[in-house]
């Protein structure tokens, strides 16, 4: 049985193509057959991340208009066997994208034997994000550890439980939150709200948080899922929270401020 | 933001579309926030305030002016006080003629000539929208049940029509609104400043005796609404002529609203709006308020006046004589 997980958020610049990027390379880093849909028509990065962008020639909203087929436009991953990228069209607009043609290539894709089907939603509540949403049984919210941040995912998990198709059929959607950008310093210090905070206020299952770190740009920047980096924080959490994904239980991690050494704070400070 | 938040509310919430409802007579209910909040020494040059007033409803079978002046006439007789210069609402929803052929400036003149004003024009088509535009009538959206007792909010996309009507009764809410400031320690911008309630002339439709500001009465009981899953920023839930309760957090941004009471068992960060249709015997009871703003028939409460020793408590609000109490559940 396929699923189709919506990655969303609906603030802007929260992390949901470096969420589906990571979540979709390690599923299918876990022998998963996996593909991820850009539905950001128009801005264009989900290949930029996938490090793919020079192998982009059919896009999504070719292949809703019926001017490439599925398999032309699926752009296999380098990294990962069971990978594959459907990225956005980056001349069209949201409007490009309509529910009959959405919902054509989805069916498709499970026709193909994906077993996970990644949407990254663009930001907002509009046409594009609803497009997004609309046929996922699955959710992950992606939030910032900040107001704005937190209230826009709360209206996003109305809108799932409202307005997708299994609102419609009477159904729930599967909601997960992964909090990202999490600096559990700024935390203590009162300057970010904390994992429980978000969590009282949203009230839904924690799939992960991703704790702040460099390498996540150094990694978006080279085109390389931060999954991938198995050293960093944030690529092990995202690993843990791939494993959660999948039933398995795994304790949270990086929520505390590692206690560091003598001689790193010393290190550090000279620095 | 703040102080807009307080004093009023935005007209495009549905606070003002849910109270703006028909049960006998037709209540108009305007809801704006104050303007130039931002410099408390300059004093602003105008005020918007809600306010919810019974109109008169006039029922249009046929286009035959002349049965039109006869049956006035005789109206008129009945109850000649009644009819000086009552604002009216002119409704094509019985209408059986061809409304084209309708002389819409022709009625206005008859009624006028009777002392009644029509203020606004409902269940009219585009064309008849148009007529009524030229002629400065507001335009209401169709009732969506049958018109005399419709428990039904009126459709969801209320035209422009709030503001018209409400101005020639000003001064009365205005009154209330002083009244009540007296009884409230908050200096300027007191609490319960922004007051809504049905006041103005009794009913008349079609003879019948005038109802309450309650509404009329229900015949069958309504089955109370159950939410269990979270309401989210931006969800709107309204129970029908009955209760609501809801067994989940209530988000920020999201918007309760019932004809009856209100039970959020879980906390209320949202807004919660008992008694829409102005049951003022409606209360909200919450295990945790946090609410953005708290409502019975009207009268209201926002965030800021609510963080007091009630924060984050299980409470009930209710009201007594025009004010809006929060005391702790024990």
């Amino acid at each position: 049985m396929a699923k189709i997980i919506v990655v969303t958020s609906g603030k802007g610049g929260v992390g949901k193509t470096t969420t589906s990027a990571a979540i979709s390379s390690g599923l299918a880093m876990r022998g998963h057959k996996t593909a991820v849909i850009d539905f950001d028509i128009g801005l264009r990065n989900l290949d930029l991340i996938m490090n793919c962008e020079r192998r982009v020639v059919y896009d999504f909203v070719n292949v809703i208009n019926g001017e490439a087929t599925l398999k032309q436009a699926l752009i296999k991953d380098k990294r990962c066997e069971q990978l594959y990228i459907l990225p956005a069209s980056q001349t069209r607009d949201k409007d490009a994208l309509t529910k009959e043609g959405v919902e054509r290539v989805l069916n498709e894709l499970i026709e193909h034997g994906f077993e996970y089907i990644i949407c990254d939603s663009p930001a907002g509540i509009e046409h594009g994000a609803f497009m997004a949403l609309y046929f996922a049984d699955t959710a992950i919210v992606v939030s910032n550890p900040e107001v704005s941040s937190v209230r826009d995912s709360d209206r996003i998990l109305g809108i799932l439980q409202s307005k997708s198709r299994r609102a419609e059929q009477g159904l729930t959607v599967k909601e997960y939150l992964l909090v990202t950008r999490y600096n559990p310093g700024r935390v203590e210090s009162g300057d970010m709200l904390g994992v429980d905070d978000v969590q009282e206020i949203l009230s839904t299952t924690l799939l992960g948080v991703i704790p702040d770190s460099e390498s996540v740009l150094k990694a978006s920047n080279q085109g390389l899922p931060i999954i991938h980096d198995k050293e960093s924080d944030a690529g092990q959490a995202y690993a843990d929270a791939v494993a959660r994904l999948l039933g398995e239980e795994v304790d949270h991690r990086f929520l505390s401020v590692e206690s560091k050494g003598f001689f790193q704070r010393l290190f550090r400070r000279s620095a | 933001m703040l102080s807009a938040n307080r004093r009023g509310i935005n007209p495009e919430s549905s606070f003002g579309k849910a109270n703006r409802r028909l049960i006998g007579n037709v209540f108009f209910m305007s809801v704006d926030s104050c303007v130039a909040m931002d410099q408390p020494s300059s004093a602003p040059s105008f005020r918007l305030k809600g306010g919810l007033f019974p109109l008169t409803l006039i029922e249009l079978a046929n286009g035959d002016l002349q049965r039109l002046r006869t049956d006035l006439t005789l109206k008129v007789a009945e109850a000649p006080s009644f009819f000086q210069q009552a604002p009216a609402v002119l409704s094509l929803e019985l209408f059986e003629d061809d409304a084209q052929a309708l002389d819409l400036q022709a009625i206005q003149q008859l009624c006028l000539e009777f002392g009644l004003i029509i203020v606004a024009l409902r269940g009219a088509d585009e064309a008849l929208q148009a007529t009524a535009k030229e002629l400065n009538l507001a335009i209401l959206a169709n009732s969506r049940t049958k018109p005399v007792v419709a428990l039904e909010p009126s459709a969801e996309k209320e035209p422009s029509a709030q503001e018209e009507p409400s101005a020639a009764k000003e001064p009365s809410t205005q009154e209330q609104s002083s009244a009540a400031q007296g009884s409230s320690d908050d200096s300027e911008e007191s609490v319960t400043d922004d007051l809504f309630s049905p006041v103005g002339a009794p009913a008349l439709e079609t003879g019948q005796p005038a109802t309450d500001s309650t509404g009329a009465a229900r015949s069958a009981p309504v089955p109370t609404k159950v939410i269990t899953t979270p309401v989210r920023s931006g969800q709107q839930i309204y129970a029908a002529g009955g209760d609501l309760i809801v067994l989940a957090p209530v988000s920020a941004g999201a918007e309760l609203l019932a004809d009856g009471n209100i039970h959020v068992y879980g906390p209320l960060r949202g807004r919660a709006l008992a008694g829409v249709n102005g049951n003022t015997e409606a209360r909200v009871f919450c295990q945790s308020l946090e609410a953005e703003l708290i409502s019975i028939a009207g009268y209201f409460r926002v965030n800021e006046d609510l963080r007091d020793k009630h924060w984050k408590k299980s409470v009930q609000a209710s009201l007594t004589d025009e004010t809006l109490n929060i005391e702790p559940l024990r």
